[in-house]
């Protein structure tokens, strides 16, 4: 059962195959009667895709960052932070003083744990992406968050986050509406009322093609990279060291920009959330 | 002696596509001139930046931060422009 839009990208070309979405356990040379293939057949029809797979995986890793830290608190309350705690402390303290503090104000901290297992999510599900041996899951690429639909999700996500804490601090539905709309003169009320309606629907669309678009497109470039030396040393076997030579540097700066883009996706993402609920909790109109 | 009269298929056939089915053509010109657009952003952006940490050394840190906000978002936008190209592309 393949689901609408499951891969934007064209199939079946070499570079576009190191991105898009596969069944687990789609190894070469694997027989499809095989336990593996079965199994990786029976989980596609479920819906589990290698991409869904490591969705997965970087949701139970992200339980763990912040969990060995909250044990090592409970166990020893008061005490050093470890290297850990450092780790988890810094990241926490960057969110809270370039993140939530200068757009909320002190009264957003209390949306700071759903705000920080944002980034961290995502920062984990891109870094991910940059690990090179996990051809071993099967054919396809290792990004989850270069999947439309995994970061769509992420995004409606933050949708239903803005939207229901808005609900939330404002009391009521009607209160929170009444609030969407600047008040303005009748006159150009009905155009201000589309207008708005219109950003609310783009501005989460925009978040999830944002995040999909940087990591699909810093993976192709790397893909189509190393395809030079392939592709050259195929037809001309003679000189492939030299392309070869290039195409590893090549590659090696763009896995670090690779690193740099997932970093900062990550914390747009966030910042982009954080500035759609206070103008949501708190609007200036 | 081959080389050349492959590489003249070759390109006689990327013309011949462009010709009749010009959709991968018009795609590719539409992200470039996407990427036009997101150089002389994100251009600016970092110049501004670089000059504003020359004036004031004490804040370089915020203003960095800024600055990779800034061109976090211009890339954005350009990228969506890609996606419509890998989209109208067929």
């Amino acid at each position: 059962m393949t689901f609408p839009g499951f891969n934007i990208l064209a199939e079946g070309d070499p570079v576009m195959e190191h991105v898009n979405d596969a069944r687990l356990f789609l190894i070469d040379g694997l027989s499809e009667d095989g336990g593996l293939s079965r199994i990786g057949q029976a989980l596609f029809d479920l819906g589990i895709t290698k991409h869904v797979a490591l969705f997965f995986v970087a949701g139970i890793l992200t339980i763990l960052f912040f969990w060995s830290y909250v044990r090592q608190i409970k166990n020893a309350p008061g005490a050093v932070p470890g290297r850990w705690g450092n780790l988890v402390e810094s990241v926490l303290d960057m969110l809270k003083n370039s993140l939530v503090v200068p757009i909320m104000g002190e009264s957003g901290l209390k949306f700071l744990p759903v705000l920080a297992t944002f980034f961290v999510y995502i920062l984990i599900c891109n870094l991910i992406g940059l690990v090179p041996l996990l051809d071993l899951l099967g054919h396809g690429g290792n990004t989850a968050t270069a999947n439309i639909q995994i970061t769509a999700g992420l995004a409606l996500c933050a949708f239903v986050l803005y939207h229901g804490m808005g609900i939330k601090e404002q009391g009521s539905i009607v209160t929170y509406i009444k609030n969407l709309f600047p008040h303005v003169p009748l006159a150009i009320l009905p155009l201000i009322v589309v207008i708005e309606l219109l950003a609310h629907i783009i501005r989460p669309c925009a978040l999830a093609v944002r995040l999909c678009a940087n990591m699909a497109a810093g993976h192709v470039i790397i893909a189509v990279l190393v395809l030079f030396t392939i592709n050259f040393t195929d037809e001309f076997f003679v000189g492939g060291g030299v392309v070869a030579v290039i195409s590893v540097v090549g590659v090696t700066a763009l896995t670090f920009l690779e690193l740099l883009v997932a970093l900062v996706q990550a914390f747009v993402f966030t910042f982009l959330t954080t500035v759609f609920l206070s103008m949501a909790v708190h609007p200036e109109h | 002696m081959g080389m050349p009269i492959e590489f003249l298929n070759v390109v006689s056939g990327f013309l011949a596509q462009a010709a009749t089915t010009p959709n991968g053509l018009y795609a590719a010109i539409g992200a470039g001139l996407a990427a036009i657009g997101v150089g002389l952003g994100i251009g600016k952006v970092g110049a501004s930046a670089v000059e504003s940490m020359a004036r004031q050394p004490e804040i370089k840190g915020e203003i960095q931060l800024a600055m990779i906000l800034a061109a976090a978002f211009i890339e954005g936008v350009g990228l969506f422009a890609v996606v419509v190209a890998f989209l109208a592309k067929g």
